[in-house]
C-alpha cells in the first residue's frame, strides 16, 4: 500500500536519526542502568508511545519496564491501535492479541477504542465485557467483523457516544441492513455521533430518520460527499495556512477529525510538505493516512 | 519578598526589582557553584517549592545527585526556557529550535541522555523530563524487545512468569 505507509515508516526513520553515531557510547552507557529509570520517568518514556510499540517492544525488554507497562492503567483508558496495518508483515505481529491485551491492562478503564485491522467479532465480544464504559468505538477496516457479531457486540455499549465503521466491508458497505442500524440506535442512547457512509443496505426510512433524529453528527450511506467540504482534503488543504477558516465552514465533528469516505482519495496527493502545515492539519492529515491505508 | 535583614538582602531586592529576578546558587557534588537566575532556578519544581517555603536562598542549594557536566546542562535548559517567556512566533520558534538542538545532542550520548533524565526528574523540571523522555521513547518506536535492549544497553532479566503472561497475551503472529 500506497505511499502513505512507506511516508509513515520514513518519517519514523528520520526521527531516529543520531543512534549509533557515538561509537564511545555503548560503552558509558553500562554505568548507566535505563532498566532502574524512577517510574516517574519510564512512565513518561511509555507515554510517548503508541499502544502497539509498548505492548511489542517497551513492555517486554525488562522487569521493570514491563511492570510499568503492565500495571498503570493510566496508560490504557484510551486505546489506539491505528496506523499499524502493516505491522503484521513487518514485525509479525498479531494486532488481534494485542487489542485484547491493551483492553485487559485498561482494568474495566477503557473508555475508547480505535482498531485498525484489529477487531474480530470474538474481540467485540471480549470488548463488550471488559470495557463496559466505552464511549468511543471506531473500527477501521476491520475485515474480521460481520455483521451478526457487530450486532450482539453493540448491545453491551450503552454508554457509547461515538462510532465509526469505515471501510470495513463485512458490517460495511455489504451487509449491514435497516436491522443492522436499529440496533446500533436502539442499544447506544448516548451516541451523538455515527458515521456509517457506505453502508448502502441500508434504505433511510421514516422510522430510521426519526430515529436518527438525536445524532449530532451524521452521516449517512446516501449522503452528498459535496456536503463534507472536501476542500478540507484537497491539495488546497496541504499548502494553506487557513485549513481551519475551511472546516468551520464544513461539517466537521468535534473529535470526530479524521473522516474520509469518498472514493477521491487520489485528491490526497503525496506530495504534502507536512512542514508546512498547522498542528491540526498535520493531525488530520495522520489520520488521513491511517484511515486509507 | 520576605523582611529581609541587612544590606545583602536590601541589595537583592533592589536587584530582584532590577531584573526581576534574585540570583540563586546551585551546586553540584562535585563542590562545584552554578549561580543562576531565581526565574531560571524556579524551572525546577524542587528549588521553587523550596524557594517558597523561604528555604536557603542565600546559602544556595546543594544538589548531592547531580554531577556538574550535567548541571551545566540543565541549566542551559532551565535558563532559555525560566529567563525568556516567548511572545512572538519567531520566539517560540527559537525556543523550539533549541529544544531540538539541546534533545539532538543528547540523543547522539545516551549516557549523558541518561544523566540528564535522572536530573530532570530528580529536579522535577517537567519540560526538560518530558523532552529527555520522548527522545527515549523516539528511540524506540518501531524496535523489538532485543534491540531496545541493545540500544539502551539494558539486562534481560524477565521472569518465567513474565515470559508466560508474554506468551499468552499473543502480541506476536
Amino acid at each position: 500500500m500506497p505511499s502513505s505507509s512507506r511516508r509513515r515508516r520514513g518519517h519514523h526513520g528520520n526521527r531516529r536519526r543520531g543512534r549509533g553515531s557515538g561509537s564511545g557510547a555503548p560503552k558509558a552507557e553500562a554505568a548507566r542502568n535505563w532498566a532502574e529509570l524512577p517510574a516517574a520517568a519510564i512512565s513518561a518514556v511509555l507515554g510517548g508511545l503508541d499502544h502497539v510499540d509498548i505492548l511489542t517492544g517497551a513492555g517486554q525488554v525488562c522487569r521493570s519496564w514491563r511492570r510499568a507497562a503492565r500495571d498503570d492503567p493510566g496508560l490504557w483508558p484510551r486505546i489506539d491501535m491505528r496506523g499499524h496495518a502493516n505491522a503484521n508483515a513487518k514485525r509479525g505481529v498479531n494486532l488481534h492479541g494485542m487489542a485484547q491485551a491493551a483492553v485487559k491492562r485498561s482494568a474495566g478503564r477503557c473508555e475508547a477504542f480505535w482498531g485498525e485491522s484489529a477487531g474480530s467479532d470474538r474481540f467485540l465480544l471480549f470488548l463488550g465485557r471488559a470495557a463496559p464504559g466505552l464511549k468511543s468505538l471506531r473500527l477501521i477496516s476491520c475485515y474480521d467483523v460481520s455483521n451478526k457479531g457487530f450486532g450482539k457486540a453493540i448491545k453491551k455499549f450503552p454508554l457509547l457516544e461515538e462510532l465509526e465503521l469505515s471501510l470495513s466491508p463485512n458490517i460495511f458497505g455489504n451487509t449491514i441492513t435497516n436491522e443492522g442500524l436499529e440496533a446500533i440506535l436502539d442499544n447506544c442512547p448516548h451516541l451523538e455521533s455515527l458515521d456509517i457512509h457506505h453502508c448502502f443496505n441500508v434504505f433511510m426510512d421514516d422510522t430510521l430518520r426519526a430515529k436518527c433524529a438525536r445524532i449530532k453528527a451524521l452521516r449517512l450511506p446516501d449522503d452528498s460527499i459535496d456536503d463534507y467540504d472536501l476542500q478540507v482534503f484537497s491539495p488546497v488543504f496541504a499548502d494553506s495556512g487557513n485549513s481551519s477558516d475551511d472546516m468551520d465552514d464544513g461539517y466537521m465533528v468535534p473529535g470526530l477529525h479524521c473522516v474520509v469516505f469518498s472514493e477521491e482519495n487520489d485528491c490526497f496527493d503525496d506530495d504534502i510538505n507536512e512542514d508546512e502545515l498547522d498542528d491540526e492539519a498535520r493531525m488530520m492529515l495522520n489520520g488521513l493516512r491511517a484511515l486509507l491505508m | 519578598m520576605a523582611s529581609g535583614s541587612g544590606a545583602a538582602a536590601a541589595a537583592a531586592d533592589a536587584e530582584e526589582k532590577e531584573s526581576g529576578s534574585r540570583m540563586i546558587t546551585l551546586t553540584s557534588n562535585e563542590g562545584k557553584a552554578f549561580v543562576v537566575t531565581e526565574a531560571s532556578a524556579r524551572q525546577s519544581a524542587t528549588i521553587r517549592s523550596m524557594v517558597d517555603d523561604g528555604g536557603c536562598v542565600d546559602k544556595g542549594f546543594p544538589l548531592p545527585n547531580v554531577d556538574s557536566k550535567t548541571l551545566a546542562r540543565v541549566i542551559q535548559y532551565s535558563d532559555e526556557h525560566g529567563n525568556k517567556e516567548p511572545h512572538t512566533v519567531d520566539e517560540r520558534a527559537a525556543l523550539a529550535k533549541f529544544d531540538r538542538d539541546f534533545i539532538a545532542e543528547l540523543d547522539a550520548d545516551k549516557a549523558f541522555l541518561y544523566d540528564v533524565t535522572m536530573a530532570a526528574n530528580y529536579l522535577h523540571i517537567q519540560g526538560l523530563l518530558a523532552l529527555t523522555t520522548q527522545c527515549v521513547a523516539d528511540t524506540i518506536k518501531g524496535k523489538t524487545p532485543e534491540e531496545i535492549r541493545t540500544a539502551f544497553g539494558i539486562e534481560y532479566d524477565l521472569t518465567a512468569q513474565d515470559e508466560k503472561e508474554i506468551k499468552e497475551e499473543d502480541t506476536h503472529a
